[in-house]
């Protein structure tokens, strides 16, 4: 178990902790109850030229760690706008080089942080908040880009991808979703919620969930200016892709790892 | 919702007053230049007179005519010196959302830049105020009436009537030109359902739908994709092929190839960005070059994935221009659906914005 840091002056504590937060994914706020950690996000280091990647952002929430028992904590987002709310964060792994990355889901852990075995997190947004005026939403769901309509909602992951000069997308999100018009938002959950739940094994607070750049990138060279964004499982430009995200019963994700 | 624009900091300056739907986030304003009544008033005379270009025969308000959107009825713009410009006139609605200025331009990110292009542009020439700058500042100093209103709009800043002022006046009027009362808006953002009939709702599922994939670049309350305001996180860019004209391999002297000619990058070629459509029926020709006439145009050309160029300098199928968004990707609609779609279009009509005499011609009202 990770303890209270031994006692060091302010300056060498200003020097040390962002080395210390970024190796580890954790940062020590002891006497509060709670622990400062941060659960990292990266591109799977296979695929780590994103070169023609535009596009590759998310929404994650209710992350659990699993510690040696396999018993889930929760881990509790704060509020860093304007990247993550209370229940909700946005994640923004590669893109245009003029834009800020956001690579880390900043929260804390009731007591102090151990060892832990596993993560479960999902790769959505909450129906309640998924259906919502954009315009009024707290950050970062007021982000136009990743938003459809009231009643289709965000896109809860986002992948454009130029490769071998052409272009594809891969959009994931509710589907199958019924209200009024496109304006107006569901009074019942969609047909297809198209939430990645998503478990894994290893330590989170060590390790970097990493996105698997290879199931996104094999779909686009076989597919010719096509897009995916809503058909998923029928679409032929979608079947491989959404085959890895674990949304089709019995195929288990191929899209996330631990490293 | 009425809310108030930033108040200096002396108490003597009248803060604008937005007319903004509920909950709507306030358009960012630079602090260096904040909205003012007095600044509006005095942008808004600018705006009108003529006395502003060097030979006296242009006002911003000549391309720009407020019964089009503050856009005109004219393929492509022509200047004060009868220069023919490359470019459509754009509509000028809810600038002060919008984050990337002119159809394809990566750097130009206040309204108070971008009023120099056409007042000192030389290529080509729009205002022409380029070498005349002592001029036309005299022709203004020598108007009584600019004296007080340049007085009253910046207090205590030495001499008045320049051309700092001048674009910063003409910005704080610009805007101020907020469009929110179409029937659109009274549906999507008061939430009256009946503000809509069931074919401009059936319009409106057509545009937002995936089979069509409008709002994928005309997203988000100003249906363009620059959008950013007080709270907002990030500013979006993004500039788009649409397959309007084919690749060209070798450089065609003289044509346009929109975001390429600022960033100098091949991958930007063709690239322009997805402008407003707000207001869209009332600012006929469309797309960068006014290409193409109305807006039944505009859908058969979308419908189509691009075009065939059959005539002119740059001729060849645009539709498999390799950069092409992937979103244009052509569809089919059956009569009735392209009528539903137009029928949904008109209800971006803000009449009230297109009438309003706080955005009119002050002398015309004398």
């Amino acid at each position: 178990m990770l303890r209270c840091p031994p006692r060091i002056s302010a300056g060498t504590l200003l020097i040390l902790l962002p080395a210390f937060a970024l190796g580890t994914g954790l940062l020590a706020s002891c006497g509060s109850g709670a622990t400062r950690a941060e659960i990292r996000f990266g591109i799977a280091s296979a695929d780590a030229d994103s070169a023609g990647v535009h596009t590759l952002q998310f929404y994650v929430h209710t992350i659990e760690l699993l510690d040696e028992h396999g018993q889930p904590h929760p881990f509790r987002f704060s509020v860093e706008p304007p990247w993550q709310n209370e229940r909700v964060a946005l994640l923004d792994l590669a893109g245009d080089p003029a834009m800020p990355r956001r690579l880390a889901v900043g929260g804390t852990v009731e007591g102090t942080t151990g060892t832990y075995s596993g993560i479960r997190l999902t790769v959505g947004v909450p129906f309640e908040l998924n259906h919502a005026n954009p315009l009024a939403a707290a950050p970062p769901l007021d982000r136009g880009e990743m938003f459809w309509n009231w009643q289709s909602g965000h896109k809860f992951l986002r992948a454009d991808l130029a490769v071998a000069s052409r272009e594809w997308s891969f959009h994931l999100g509710s589907t199958g979703c019924s209200s009024a018009s496109a304006l107006r938002p569901p009074a019942q959950p969609c047909a297809q919620p198209n939430e990645m739940r998503i478990e894994l094994k290893g330590d989170p607070l060590r390790g970097v969930v990493r996105l698997r750049l290879e199931p996104l990138i094999a779909a686009a060279q076989s597919a010719n200016y096509v897009v995916c964004t809503d058909d998923y499982e029928h679409d032929p430009a979608c079947k491989d892709v959404y085959s890895a995200t674990g949304l089709q019963p019995g195929v288990p994700q191929s899209l996330w790892m631990l490293q | 919702m009425v809310a108030l624009a930033s108040v200096s900091g002396c108490g003597r300056e009248t803060p604008y007053e937005w007319r903004l739907p509920p909950g709507f986030p306030q358009p960012r304003v630079p602090e260096d230049n904040a909205l003012t009544m007095k600044k509006v008033e005095l942008g808004r005379r600018l705006f009108y007179d003529k006395r502003l270009s060097a030979n006296g025969t242009q006002a911003c308000a000549s391309c720009h005519q407020q019964s089009h959107a503050f856009s005109e009825d004219a393929a492509t713009a022509t200047g004060s010196t009868g220069q023919k410009h490359r470019r459509n006139s754009m509509a000028l609605i809810n600038l002060a959302y919008t984050s990337t200025f002119t159809w394809a331009h990566s750097g130009i990110n206040t309204i108070e830049q971008h009023v120099l292009l056409p007042l000192f542009g030389d290529q080509p020439v729009e205002m022409g105020a380029a070498g005349h700058e002592q001029e036309i500042l005299a022709r203004i100093r020598g108007d009584a009436a600019y004296g007080e209103l340049f007085d009253r709009a910046f207090p205590g800043m030495g001499e008045r009537v320049t051309f700092d002022h001048v674009a910063k006046a003409l910005a704080s009027f610009v805007r101020t030109l907020i469009s929110f009362d179409s029937p659109f808006d009274r549906y999507a953002y008061y939430g009256e359902d009946a503000a809509l009939t069931e074919a401009q709702v059936r319009g409106l599922n057509l545009f937002m739908s995936e089979r069509l994939e409008c709002a994928h670049c005309h997203a988000g309350f100003n249906f363009s994709q620059f959008v950013t305001h007080e709270s907002a996180a990030v500013v979006e860019r993004a500039f788009h092929v649409t397959g309007l004209y084919p690749n060209s391999e070798t450089y065609v002297s003289g044509a346009d190839y929109g975001l390429f000619a600022v960033t100098g990058d091949v991958g930007d070629k063709d690239r322009f960005k997805a402008p407003t459509l707000r207001n869209i029926e009332c600012s006929a020709p469309y797309m960068h070059d006014g290409s193409l006439a109305t807006l039944g145009d505009v859908i058969e050309f979308y419908a189509a994935g691009g075009r065939v160029v059959t005539e002119g300098p740059r001729q060849g199928d645009g539709r498999s221009h390799p950069g092409k968004n992937p979103f244009i990707k052509g569809f089919t609609l059956t009569a009735q659906e392209r009528q539903d779609l137009l029928d949904f279009l008109s209800t971006l009509t803000d009449r009230r914005f297109l009438t309003d005499p706080r955005f009119s011609d002050p002398n015309a009202q004398n």
